[in-house]
């Protein structure tokens, strides 16, 4: 009983404050890219966002130290040809109990205009804004995989 | 010194003979069922894999037919590209562009890592990406780029009219894409190509290919 009253307060509590309490509500986890060969400016961040408890949301922008530009971006592949259609349709929405999943070879972030080559073993933030949620940073890995 | 010796003998000759032997045929049997069994596993592993064939995680052509050549194409050595110097061998062939950020190093880095595991087989399997953005990918570029995933890869590009005739030639579509930040995207075929150790067209993978499938094929084909 004592513990289900602490669950209580400790829901309500984050309900309340909105991202800022110890218990996250939307979650970025898991970001990565690969390091990037000489004279390329252009590189796919691939992330994961969970909408664990709070209300209805959407990924409004993004953006990296590392980066001039990060925009959304999805390749399809489709009878085996491959093309980059940018967005689709509302891949970024996050519903309560929704999530983003963002991989090789489909929804991904364009990090454009790399002052830099990335290298394996370097970390860089990333900025993620919700409509209502407060701004998330995350640090993204740069892994040889 | 001497009792510790004679303990064992007087224990031994001191056992009952009734219980001994059966003991001893016991394990007569065992040692008989458990070689029985090993022999029998041996024998059934080389029966499956001479009887059902390797399960390619490709698509394996039914009639191979002789890789076309590419020799209007230079490689990143800056020669032109000359398959035939790798019969014997496997290659691999991709057709991708190096402002290409998702597809291209997902395949190429999936390539590395199949080759990789394949230890000392590893230098008989050639990879070769083929510029399908001729216009951006010059040589320095593109030698840069498939060197930085593996520095035994070549790339190859030439005239556009050259690499659509080679493009044309293996099956493979590609047409400028959608724009993304200042620049293009190349729609393009984004399957992975073997050429068997006779030099024909042999397996098309897709894009996604797990790696250790992929490594399977190319051992297979070695």
């Amino acid at each position: 009983m004592k513990r289900a009253l602490v669950l209580v307060a400790v829901l309500t509590g984050c309900g309340s404050y909105g991202g800022d309490n110890s218990v996250p509500d939307i979650v970025v986890t898991d970001a990565w890219t690969r390091p990037t060969p000489p004279g390329v400016a252009d590189a796919a961040i691939y992330v994961f966002v969970a909408n664990e408890w709070a209300p209805d949301d959407h990924i409004a922008g993004m953006s990296s130290d590392r980066c001039a530009t990060v925009i959304p971006h999805r390749t399809v592949i489709e009878g085996d040809v491959a093309s980059m259609p940018g967005i689709l349709g509302d891949e970024l929405a996050l519903p309560t109990d929704g999530e983003v999943v963002m991989e090789p070879n489909g929804l991904h972030l364009m990090c454009l205009g790399l002052g830099s080559p990335l290298e394996t073993g370097d970390e860089f933030t990333l900025e993620l804004t919700f409509d209502t949620h407060d701004p998330i940073e995350t640090t993204v890995q740069v892994l040889d995989r | 010194m001497t009792d510790l010796d004679q303990t064992p003998d007087s224990h031994t000759d001191g056992d009952p003979s009734p219980t001994r032997r059966p003991s001893r045929r016991w394990f007569g049997i065992a040692l008989k069922v458990v070689i029985a069994v090993v022999v029998l596993g041996v024998v059934a592993t080389t029966a499956l894999r001479i009887l059902r064939p390797h399960a390619y995680a490709g698509t394996v052509m039914q009639a191979p037919t002789e890789a076309p050549g590419l020799d209007e194409l230079v490689g990143t050595d800056g020669e032109p590209v000359d398959l035939a110097q790798y019969r014997g061998d496997v290659v691999v062939l991709f057709f991708g562009y190096t402002s290409c950020p998702d597809v291209c190093p997902t395949t190429l880095t999936m390539v590395r890592q199949a080759r990789d595991s394949l230890g000392g087989d590893a230098e008989r399997v050639h990879v070769v990406m083929v510029s399908v953005d001729p216009a951006r990918d010059t040589l320095e570029r593109l030698r840069d780029y498939v060197g930085a995933f593996d520095p035994t890869f070549t790339g190859a590009t030439g005239e556009l009219a050259a690499v659509e005739r080679a493009a044309a030639e293996y099956g493979i579509f590609f047409a400028k894409g959608g724009p993304v930040g200042d620049g293009y995207t190349v729609d393009h075929t984004a399957s992975l190509m073997a050429i068997d150790t006779d030099g024909k067209l042999r397996v098309v993978w897709p894009a996604a290919v797990e790696p250790d499938r992929l490594a399977g094929d190319l051992r297979e084909l070695l």
